[in-house]
């Protein structure tokens, strides 16, 4: 069966290299939807690898509660709610407190404004921090409200200029007083793709907050650090109904990077669907273009089927036959599209700067893909071939 | 000699809307092995049919044929493609070989069919067209022989498969007269090596060449 099977092919590519304005038009459905069907899955493969790498690197299992003003809300959402929380819930690892005020700095003659963070020194786990230089100052300087601060690139590069700012002093402007603190470390530029950013922030104990900055029990957000083993997004879902059975639901806002990367999730999958719609109905339209070219052959090569019915060709060999004419001529479509989806995926994956990656599985399905168009199109043609009668076949010219 | 073909009271009667065509009214004829024969008739006598139904491409309204002691009547289309590959081997006026295969490749393509391996293929292929006397042109294409080369090569397809009969239809029509009777003398000689062979044709000096010689007339025997 092997040798017919070859003469099959070579057919094939006879036919199709003796009408290449034909074939190239016929392919064209099959190619833009194969193409769409790579870009697809190659964006998506890129995007989610993307959100996993941005999110990996610290925060994806981090929640944030940020108490409003309503009616009860600061009579529940106060400094001790952490403790409450830690013992409602055993997948909380860690759980504190910061409140943030905006102020002035000041170092020689240069003034900025920025964000005085008071929080605790576990605040550097939650986010693992990396630092440029120094570090994160200690529990005791926050036990001792000592005045120090860890302060972000952009602060440091602003006042600091080609300078070590590690161990020298600023001075803080909060309303009509300030505060002169030593810097203990710079923390490094976060990631551009990571959706929490603190290059411009100022970071102090939180006892040396509420001592000199805020004086109020008022609790700005809690950050809570789910431990390993527990889903944050499901978490982040518990807490929120304990949350709203305490407070109405407009006194608090919580934020999840895992329950964000869900909704950018959910809004690529509309996007894929889309693209993958365009895609479905671009094979649908192919196939069917690639059907009308097979009715076609079969019309004009009558007289050859004839021929190879007479010299004692069976039906399913003719069947066969003009079934691997479908299949080369989408597959060929298909070898076009993937090229195409690669380039595109490649394009926008340079357009969006995101570390490109064409997905082997796309490739895989595309071929797949292009060889089921042709073989659920070209059955009907090929039996319409098979079933010619011979004599009536023999005597077309 | 054994009966090769034997056809007994053929009938095959067209319809069309109310006229009733009658292409055959009782053809009964028994062909033996080893024959030369002409079948001869005027154009719409029903030579052509007949020939169609021995070769099995046409199934006859009543009446039925035996090909080497077997009846054909009621087979299954793959049956019957299967007795015309192996059994029957036609040649046509118009040459009818597949224009972008080489000449060995179309004398090897019923081969293809009966699940020859490629080699064997092409060995028979090469002994056919030794026979036709084209050993010269194995690898050119159709377009590239002249009218008698193109009918040889077609006589080599017929002969590949070692068939019980070749069946001819008028294969000097589109011939001049001397490559015409080139191609009969071929006929005869593949023959005289005991091929048996019908030739279809309206020509009296072609049917002139041929051992016995039925006529048609009007779908019937011309006794």
């Amino acid at each position: 069966m092997s040798g017919f099977y070859k003469e099959c092919i070579r057919m094939a590519i006879h036919t199709m290299k003796s009408n290449k304005l034909r074939t190239a038009l016929s392919v064209l459905g099959v190619m833009i939807g194969v193409a769409a069907l790579v870009v697809i899955l190659s964006l998506g493969d890129s995007v989610t690898s993307n959100m996993m790498s941005t999110f990996s690197e610290g925060g994806i299992d981090v929640i944030t509660i940020m108490p409003q003003k309503s009616r009860n809300s600061r009579e529940v959402l106060n400094e001790s709610f952490t403790s409450e929380l830690k013992s409602k819930f055993q997948s909380i690892e860690d759980c504190i407190v910061t409140n943030s005020q905006n102020c002035s700095f000041r170092y020689m003659s240069e003034t900025l404004s920025g964000n005085v963070i008071g929080t605790y020194s576990a605040m550097d786990d939650f986010y693992s921090l990396k630092f440029d230089s120094g570090k994160w100052w200690s529990l005791e300087d926050n036990i001792n409200s000592r005045l120090v601060c860890a302060i972000g690139c952009d602060v440091a590069e602003k006042l600091f200029p080609g300078e070590d700012p590690v161990g020298k002093q600023m001075k803080i402007f909060y309303r009509n007083k300030a505060g002169i603190y030593t810097i203990t470390g710079v923390i490094s530029k976060t990631d551009s793709t990571s959706s929490i950013s603190f290059d411009g922030s100022v970071f102090i104990p939180f006892n040396t907050f509420t001592a000199k900055v805020r004086r109020s029990a008022n609790v700005d957000s809690y950050i809570i650090r789910i431990a390993e083993g527990w889903d944050p997004s499901v978490e982040s879902g518990k807490i929120e109904e304990y949350l709203s059975s305490l407070v109405s639901s407009d006194g608090y806002m919580l934020f999840s990077l895992s329950s964000l990367r869900e909704t950018i999730s959910k809004g690529m999958g509309t996007v894929t669907m889309f693209i993958a719609l365009i895609g479905g109905i671009s094979l649908l339209v192919g196939g069917i273009g690639i059907m009308n070219i097979m009715l076609v052959s079969v019309a004009e090569r009558t007289k050859e089927i004839g021929i190879l019915k007479a010299i004692g060709a069976q039906p399913v060999n003719i069947e066969i036959q003009f079934l691997i004419e479908a299949v080369f001529l989408t597959l060929f479509g298909g070898l076009l599209g993937i090229s195409l989806g690669i380039v595109l995926a490649l394009l926008v994956d340079y357009i969006l700067v995101w570390p490109l990656s064409v997905s082997v599985v796309s490739v895989f399905a595309g071929l797949v893909f292009s060889v089921l168009v042709g073989v659920f199109f070209g059955v009907y043609p090929a039996r319409k071939a098979s079933r010619l009668n011979p004599i009536d076949a023999l005597s077309r010219d | 000699m054994s009966c090769v073909i034997r056809a007994v009271d053929i009938r095959k009667i067209y319809s069309m809307g109310e006229v009733e065509v009658r292409a055959l009214d009782g053809v009964s004829a028994e062909i033996e092995s080893g024959e030369l024969l002409s079948i001869i008739g005027p154009s719409g006598s029903g030579k052509s049919t007949l020939m169609n139904i021995i070769g099995c491409l046409d199934i006859p309204t009543s009446g039925h044929i035996e090909i080497d002691g077997v009846r054909t009547s009621g087979m299954s289309e793959k049956e019957l493609s299967n007795i015309r590959g192996k059994k029957v081997g036609f040649v046509f006026q118009q040459y009818n070989l597949l224009s972008y295969l080489t000449v060995i490749e179309n004398v090897a393509l019923p081969l293809i069919y009966q699940n020859v391996g490629s080699r064997e293929r092409l060995e028979r292929a090469a002994a056919a067209l030794e026979k036709v006397g084209l050993s010269n042109r194995l690898h050119h294409l159709p377009r590239e022989l002249s009218g008698g080369q193109k009918q040889r090569t077609a006589i080599a397809r017929s002969i590949v498969a070692e068939p019980s009969i070749i069946l001819a239809d008028e294969p000097t029509g589109a011939l001049d007269s001397r490559t015409g009777l080139e191609i009969m003398s071929l006929f005869a000689k593949l023959n005289e090596d005991g091929a048996t062979i019908i030739i279809v044709t309206h020509d009296n000096s072609i049917a002139g060449m041929c051992r016995r010689t039925i006529r048609i007339k009007d779908g019937r025997i011309d006794e």
